[in-house]
């Protein structure tokens, strides 16, 4: 095993390498995720960025396991968790747990708030010695929610309750590793602040990494320090938060930005939308080429062929797989 | 933790309205439910859902209290007081053999419920586990199971389980099991759609991610979840069992005499309708009238409590 | 009609109550709710889930789903009020006053009849064109509303189209219909952001070509302030704030605006780390005594047994949810120093 907190890059808290996933669905396949690579640093917060039809959701399934990859490994902590078994792997989910998308959906209707909560605890048998309702009233602490709703059940909450619940579920076993699927998508915009203010201590106090799955761009400059941009299974971009947000150098990164509703009427006219046309199509065969020539203006043949590899573009690791940045250039460098 | 709105730097401002001050938000975000409101509950209750209750309220308090109430023997024949039209001594009269009908309908009452609970309890545990089971896992066993379950159901679930209870013989044991397997697949089919549905539920999802076992998120926590449609359809079946149990016996295949079983009863009374003592088939058939009619209504009653959740 | 412009639509105190399980005791659900759409402009429509906003849009149409029903105020559209309208005379107004597109779209059309022909038949119906003007029309307006293909488009079934076509062929067949105003219901929940992006630009090209008017029900600030002239913040029921869009994002009076856009999150601005985080209790409502505004808890107010809160004017055009103290003290407009 390797020894957490090693700090440096070498050592990557999760390292995906070449990830795949391919659904076979009625009579036909679905190429969700080409070939995915990514490192995340212990500590880090990476938001995974991309519209329906990226493979967002997919590769963050993957990466808790509840599904499985058709190809590529998944390394936690120097160790390819693909090639466990369910039961090898039970013991990790201590480690890597999950917040996901609508709390109404997550959480089970039937149970109180204590037993949601307990649940990882005696699972993981990381109860101190009867120390139950301590732990969870600790637990409730964490996430601002008063411990007398432990005796409630969802339909008895608010959905920023709801969502808290599911929070401190995931933060219960005080996992290294947190894969956020779109949190805050199904709540009402001022208690999305909340949540979002939420995590952002909870990763202060408990030194968690979060990979944070969203659409929704504001939520994302707001919660995370790198961003990897995904479309059509494949990664098209990641760097530095501040770097993509200012600078953003795929053309896919750029429409994607400038889509982005600005709530400041006095900006409203130095806006310049970016509209590529048509819409993100599913793949039934394995793409060839860049995922985006279809819809990209500055498309070349050349790069309908191939893999498209990495350039780096910015400071901060920040890369782009566009051949618009090819140092030789067969394409134009802007 | 609540901070004042003291924000003057921030593009958007109170602009120049003096900052108000702002009271803390309270923890809970928001009241729940009362939990009284007991009595407006039973208040809205419909109507054909009160009569069900009452008609099931007295049946089983005939069951339970009949002993006390009638001091007649309901087996031990009384041949110096056949056929005796209802009267003060014997409310409902008496058969051919003599014996009180009132004491044999309430004697009858805790059978026939006995068996119906029976019928019932073993037909819903069946179909809960392998229904959830089979929906759960999916596979080549549940294409197996699922092609028996239709085969069962495309007889009658009286027709079964006359048949099932031909092969067996007439014992009260046999009738249970009979009846109870015929209305097993019912339960195998709900409980498994159910199942189907929630096995993608994404609370599910979260029990694994949290660390459960395939069968503690089945049993945990997806079966409560999948059970409601059964119960509804369990309390359906109590009162279709009894009618079942009634009519084996009354056509000779179920429960023999001399039990009292209200099948039997009004079996035993057939003969002498015409003759004009009608008293002994009418009231057991009231009596089960009453049961199964309990039984549907307060089962309407479940469906609708269930469905509004 | 007089020769002043007059607003397009006016709701008056518009109360609507849904009744609770017992069905006895009526609960209001848009409280005497006062706002106007006046011609030519988008209106936005905002407020938390629960807010009411749906449900006022909906009255526009007479679309309250019984059980609920409107119990007081009125809703003037070109001034006759549909409220007691019966279908006939409603028939005249949905479609040709006013039309509604839905959150989804693929649920709003009907699923055995191509495209082609549902379109053609809002122009037979509302225009009186025969078959194949209709269908010409149709063509045209698919390839309006930017559906490249539109021969394609027309020839196939709803369940066929992606969600953001979907929502354009909605646009296009309410357009058809030429409405005054086209109320449009949250249109782009569930759509990706560059299809919503582009969905927002098409209702703001159609609206400037056509000149009709749009009441835009939305949660998004970020959309309000791309999009719209003037916005009506909803809460719990009532019309808090009503002011034109730059206005209202320079200067919210109302507690319940200031929290939200205090909960704002800027995609065009790096994470302010030092943001103090305003919380604002959701039971918070302004007072007015004389030129002095105060937050207070609505209990507070509940305690002095005060009168119901009023619309007072703030502004240019600015109008503010206030229980007022004292009764006459004129607001200084704008109320800035």
């Amino acid at each position: 095993m390797i020894e957490s907190n090693g700090g440096a890059v070498a050592n990557p808290l999760i390292d995906v390498r070449g990830l795949r996933k391919i659904f076979s669905a009625h009579g036909g396949r679905v190429y969700a995720v080409n070939g995915v690579s990514f490192q995340i640093e212990a500590g880090e917060a990476v938001a995974l960025v991309g519209e329906s039809g990226s493979g967002k959701s997919t590769v963050a399934k993957c990466l808790v396991r509840l599904i499985d990859p058709s190809e590529g490994q998944i390394v936690f902590r120097g160790q390819d968790v693909t090639k466990l078994g369910e039961g090898e792997f039970r013991p990790l989910r201590s480690r890597i747990q999950m917040v996901f998308q609508d709390p109404t959906m997550s959480l089970n209707p039937r149970l109180t708030v204590k037993q949601t909560l307990s649940e990882p605890l005696k699972l993981h048998g990381v109860v101190r010695n009867g120390s139950l309702d301590g732990q969870l009233g600790e637990l409730m602490d964490l996430v601002n929610l008063d411990r007398r709703l432990l005796g409630r059940r969802p339909h008895q909450l608010s959905g920023g309750q709801k969502q808290r619940v599911g929070i401190a579920r995931a933060i219960a076993t005080r996992p290294d590793f947190v894969v956020l699927d779109e949190p805050t998508s199904s709540l009402d915009m001022s208690i999305r602040i909340q949540i979002i203010d939420l995590l952002r201590r909870l990763q202060g106090e408990l030194g968690m990494t979060y990979l944070f799955i969203s659409h929704d761009l504001s939520t994302v400059r707001s919660l995370c320090s790198r961003v990897i941009v995904m479309y059509l299974g494949t990664v098209v971009e990641e760097g530095p938060v501040e770097e993509i947000f200012t600078n953003p150098k795929h053309p896919y990164t750029q429409a994607l930005l400038s889509a982005v509703p600005i709530p400041d009427p006095t900006r409203r006219h130095e806006r310049r939308r970016i509209v590529l046309p048509g819409e993100t199509p599913h793949l039934a065969a394995p793409p060839v080429g860049c995922p985006l020539a279809d819809r990209c203006p500055y498309v070349q043949p050349s790069h309908r062929v191939g893999t498209i590899p990495f350039f780096e573009v910015g400071p901060g690791g920040h890369r782009a797989a566009c051949l618009l940045y090819a140092p030789d250039g067969d394409g134009v460098r802007r | 933790m609540a901070a004042t709105a003291g924000d003057v730097n921030r593009p958007i401002s109170p602009g120049s309205l003096p900052a108000p001050t702002y009271e803390p938000i309270v923890p809970g975000e928001r009241s729940t439910p009362g939990r009284l409101g007991w009595w407006r509950r039973v208040r809205r209750t419909r109507a054909s859902a009160i009569v069900g209750f009452c008609a099931l309220g007295l049946i089983l308090f005939l069951a339970v209290a009949g002993p006390w109430i009638s001091r007649y023997d309901p087996i031990k024949p009384d041949p110096f007081n056949i056929t005796a039209s209802p009267s003060g001594a014997h409310w409902m009269g008496t058969d051919q053999y003599g014996r009180d009908v009132f004491a044999r309908v309430v004697d009858a009452a805790r059978l026939d419920l006995m068996v119906a609970v029976a019928i019932t309890a073993i037909a819903l545990t069946i179909g809960a586990v392998v229904g959830g089971l089979t929906g759960y896992f999916g596979g080549i066993v549940d294409d197996v199971v699922m092609r028996v379950v239709d085969i069962l159901l495309s007889f009658p679930a009286f027709v079964l389980a006359i048949g099932i209870t031909a092969m067996l013989g007439n014992e009260t044991k046999f009738v249970v099991i009979a009846v109870a397997i015929a209305y097993t697949p019912y339960f195998v089919r709900l409980v498994r759609s159910e199942m189907l549905s929630l096995r993608e539920a994404e609370y599910a999802a979260a029990a694994k991610c949290v660390g459960n076992r395939r069968l503690r998120i089945l049993g945990y926590h997806l079966l409560p979840n999948a059970l409601p449609p059964a119960l509804v359809q369990a309390t359906l079946t109590l009162g279709w069992g009894i009618l079942d149990t009634a009519g084996l016996s009354f056509l000779g295949v179920g429960i023999r005499p001399p039990t009292a079983e209200w099948g039997v009863l009004v079996s035993d009374g057939t003969q002498y309708i015409n003759s004009g003592q009608w008293w002994i088939s009418v009231f057991p058939g009231i009596a089960i009238l009453i049961a199964v009619l309990g039984f549907n209504l307060v089962g309407e009653w479940v469906r609708d409590a269930v469905a509004r959740r | 009609m007089t020769s002043r412009p007059s607003a397009l639509i006016s709701i008056h105190n518009l109360t609507i109550a849904f009744p609770d399980e017992t069905g006895e005791r009526f609960t209001p659900v848009v409280k005497d709710v006062s706002l106007t759409v006046g011609r030519h402009e988008i209106l936005g429509l905002v407020g938390e889930s629960g807010s009411g906003k749906t449900q006022t849009a909906l009255a526009i149409l007479a679309l309250t789903r019984p059980p609920g029903r409107v119990v007081g105020g009125s809703v003037l559209v070109d001034g006759e009020d549909v409220v007691g309208m019966d279908e006939a005379e409603l028939r005249r107004v949905r479609g040709k006053k006013a039309a509604m597109i839905f959150q989804s779209p693929r649920t709003s059309l009907n699923p055995l009849m191509t495209i082609g022909d549902q379109i053609g038949r809002v122009y037979q119906r509302h225009r009186g064109l025969g078959k194949s003007a209709a269908r010409t029309a149709s063509l045209a307006m698919l390839r309006r509303v930017g559906i490249a293909g539109p021969e394609r488009v027309a020839a196939s079934y709803p369940h066929q189209l992606s969600g953001g076509m979907a929502q354009r062929v909605m646009i296009g067949m309410m357009v058809a219909c030429g409405p005054e105003l086209l109320i449009a219901d949250e249109p782009t929940t569930g759509l990706d952001v560059t299809i919503q992006a582009q969905i927002f630009d098409l209702i703001q090209e159609v609206q400037a070509e056509t000149g009709m008017s749009v009441l835009l029900i939305t949660h998004d600030l970020g959309v309000v302030a791309e999009t719209c002239h003037r916005v009506a913040v909803m809460q719990a029921g009532r019309v808090v704030e009503i002011a034109p869009v730059a206005e209202l994002f320079a200067r919210p009076r109302h507690p319940y605006t200031i929290r939200l856009l205090g909960a704002l999150l800027r995609p065009d601005q790096p994470f302010d780390l030092t943001r103090e985080t305003m919380q604002v209790s959701p039971e918070t409502v302004l007072e007015i005594e004389g030129r002095h505004y105060r937050a207070v808890s609505v209990d507070s107010w509940a305690a002095k047994g005060v009168s119901t809160p009023e619309l007072v004017e703030v502004g240019p055009e600015h109008v503010v949810l206030c229980h007022v103290t004292e009764v006459g003290a004129p607001i200084v407009a704008g109320a800035s120093t």
